[in-house]
């Protein structure tokens, strides 16, 4: 079973909740279940409208989960030309469709990090990672203020973790959604924040005890 | 859960489900509260988890580049085309053989095609007015 089936079977209170995000601007604006319809059938100004609403808060995802907003665009292209082919297999009423977007986002982005950690062993492993837009460690904490240094701890993060962090950080998204995004139990996203949240201080307490 | 919520299973709770009291559980929600009315420590746990949610926040938004959705919208669209060329070039690219079965290939798809749905690669043109359009009402561009 696909994982587009799998995330349109789940029918439970959570999946009918709208957040702000998907919301229509206006009253005689189609929702997503409404937009995909008529993707399915081949409408491109629908698929835009869908681009324009939900596009940014993958593009943000994927940017700081990757650390690049170029590489994270073209992930978030690649997304969104799934959405494209698999819109005629949509059915509304399941679950949200910026869910099963993040999942395709977040699965692209661990596929990246896994692709960019074993081109590490290559030779000139260099030339196919272009460097980071995030301040790295390496520059002195003095010429970075404290959401920069969040910004790089983040990175450090394992890539699982790192992806829950990401999803629960604007506080939209409920650890049930997280998990149905991330494929994985409730109970493991949870462990996956306690996790990287316990990370994230350490490296802020040992960041402390070494400032002047 | 019980009114007697321990610090460290505060703690843990806390960096499970975030410092926002308003998302967890409604048990231990108000087994939460009780605990931060009557412990100072809990107090202090609960501002330093609000600070690094706040910090995350912060730290995870990231500006929408500049023509963003033009530039996603248009790559599919330009995919959409290039899986079209690719199909009508492949008679020049592989040789007479492949061209007699890309033919046999086509009969076969001929008569598939009336219960396949083809849409995906039916786009023969580069169409990005509905991006334009999309694009320049939302500022995008």
């Amino acid at each position: 079973m696909t994982a587009l089936a799998r995330m349109t079977d789940m029918r439970d209170g959570r999946a009918g909740a709208m957040r702000a995000a998907e919301r229509p601007a206006t009253a005689d604006e189609p929702d997503d279940d409404a937009l995909l319809a008529l993707v399915g059938d081949g409408d491109q100004r629908a698929f835009a409208r869908l681009v324009a609403r939900h596009g940014p808060k993958a593009q943000a995802v994927a940017h700081r989960f990757t650390g690049s907003a170029s590489e994270a665009e073209d992930l978030v292209q690649e997304a969104f030309w799934r959405v494209w082919k698999s819109a005629d297999r949509w059915r509304p009423g399941g679950a949200r469709f910026s869910t099963w977007l993040h999942r395709v986002v977040v699965n692209l982005c661990v596929d990246h990090d896994r692709r960019r950690r074993l081109r590490r062993f290559l030779p000139f492993a260099d030339a196919f990672d272009p460097p980071s837009d995030e301040v790295g460690p390496e520059r002195s904490l003095s010429d970075r203020d404290e959401v920069d240094q969040v910004r790089a701890d983040i990175l450090t993060l394992p890539a699982r973790q790192r992806a829950a962090l990401l999803l629960a950080a604007d506080g939209e998204r409920s650890n049930a959604e997280i998990a149905e995004a991330l494929d994985a139990t409730e109970k493991a996203v949870e462990s996956m924040l306690v996790r990287a949240r316990r990370t994230l201080r350490a490296l802020q307490a040992a960041r402390e005890e070494t400032r002047p | 859960m019980t009114d007697h919520l321990s610090l460290p299973l505060f703690d843990q709770r806390l960096d499970a489900l975030g410092a926002d009291l308003e998302r967890w559980p409604q048990a231990e929600a108000a087994a939460a509260r009780a605990l931060l009315a009557r412990s100072a420590e809990a107090r202090n746990r609960h501002a330093e988890a609000v600070r690094l949610d706040a910090l995350v926040a912060k730290a995870a938004a990231a500006p929408t580049p500049n023509g963003f959705a033009f530039r996603v919208v248009g790559e599919v669209s330009a995919r959409r085309s290039d899986r079209w060329l690719w199909l009508t070039a492949s008679p020049g690219r592989f040789g007479f053989a492949s061209a007699t079965f890309c033919a046999a290939a086509l009969t076969v798809g001929l008569a598939l095609g009336a219960i396949v749905d083809t849409r995906a690669t039916g786009a023969t043109t580069l169409d990005l007015g509905a991006a334009i359009e999309v694009s320049l009402n939302d500022g995008d561009l």
